[in-house]
């Protein structure tokens, strides 16, 4: 690139790529902000049971679950079957996430006393390209009254840049969807879209859809 | 009890370290100084919310507003002036 001083100044690839993987990292507090924030709106309105009960399938550290109980109250139930997961959550967990246990088990042989009111999972049904059998999972474990929230990575030009720039995670199978896609395939399985909002402000694009258990 | 007090008290009250020297002014970053854990922002925009009787839209919802208790005070003064 030449300046206005005739000079030609350096450009440093690999430089230039680790400043746009900074620009485009994780910040949890972030985060919670704008999940917060696309919760609020997606539950604007809906009857949630006192002190619900959730659960949240394919949990990781349980950030959604712990988002949810924070801001409506009641229990939290985790389940993963990742090691690495499990151990990172009980560092980071406070005295305050006592409400939640954590289950390190495989989420399609869970067994369950009782259907909870929330359902969620959070980056989970992405990695599935059948949806059925995940999305059935998510309805079996949720009362008839209760409601299921999913939510994935939307396909738009922020999310694929951030997983460009963050070859690390990108593992297996992960499909991007569309609002329009996402709605498409969850009613196809069977369940019933209520709402979807879209996030704002994150340094990925993610949709959140609340269903009927 | 000054809006600065009430909020430093808040955020007292929910810290995640646990010593007794923990001090910070009121232009530190409570965010990057980690005293605060990842939850804490959604539970302050509560806080204010019910706090001090108004709501924070989701334009407002800028970490920026939230990150120093001098940044907190004047978001809620910006708000409580243009109610």
């Amino acid at each position: 690139m030449k300046l206005k001083n005739g000079e030609v100044a350096a450009f440093n690839v690999e430089s230039y790529f680790h400043n746009v993987r900074d620009l485009l990292s994780e910040n949890a507090h972030l985060l919670a902000l704008v999940l917060g924030d696309v919760l609020r709106k997606l539950l604007r309105g809906v009857q949630i049971q006192p002190e619900p009960r959730v659960l949240e399938l394919g949990a990781g550290t349980g950030f959604l679950t712990r988002l949810l109980v924070t801001m409506y109250g009641g229990s939290g139930a985790l389940v993963d079957n990742c090691r690495t997961s499990f151990d990172a959550y009980n560092r980071i967990k406070d005295k305050s996430e006592n409400r939640i246990t954590y289950q390190l088990e495989d989420l399609f042989a869970l067994k369950v006393a009782e259907p909870f009111d929330i359902v969620c999972s959070f980056g989970l049904i992405e990695h599935f390209k059948e949806k059925q059998e995940i999305l059935s999972i998510h309805r079996e474990h949720c009362r008839p009254d209760g409601y299921i929230i999913l939510i994935v990575p939307m396909d738009s030009f922020l999310t694929r840049a951030y997983y460009e720039v963050h070859p690390e995670i990108n593992l297996g199978y992960r499909e991007l969807l569309t609002k329009k896609t996402a709605l498409e395939q969850i009613q196809t399985c069977g369940l019933q879209p209520v709402r979807a909002e879209a996030s704002q402000g994150y340094v990925y694009d993610f949709l959140t859809v609340l269903c009927k258990g | 009890m000054s809006m600065h007090e009430q909020i430093r008290n808040f955020i007292q009250d929910n810290l995640v370290v646990f010593d007794d020297d923990v001090e910070f002014s009121n232009e530190d970053n409570i965010f990057e100084l980690g005293f605060v854990n990842s939850l804490f922002a959604m539970k302050l925009v509560t806080y204010i919310e019910s706090e001090f009787n108004t709501t924070i839209e989701s334009e407002e919802m800028d970490i920026n507003n939230f990150n120093t208790i001098d940044n907190i005070v004047n978001f809620i003064h910006s708000k409580t002036v243009y109610q």
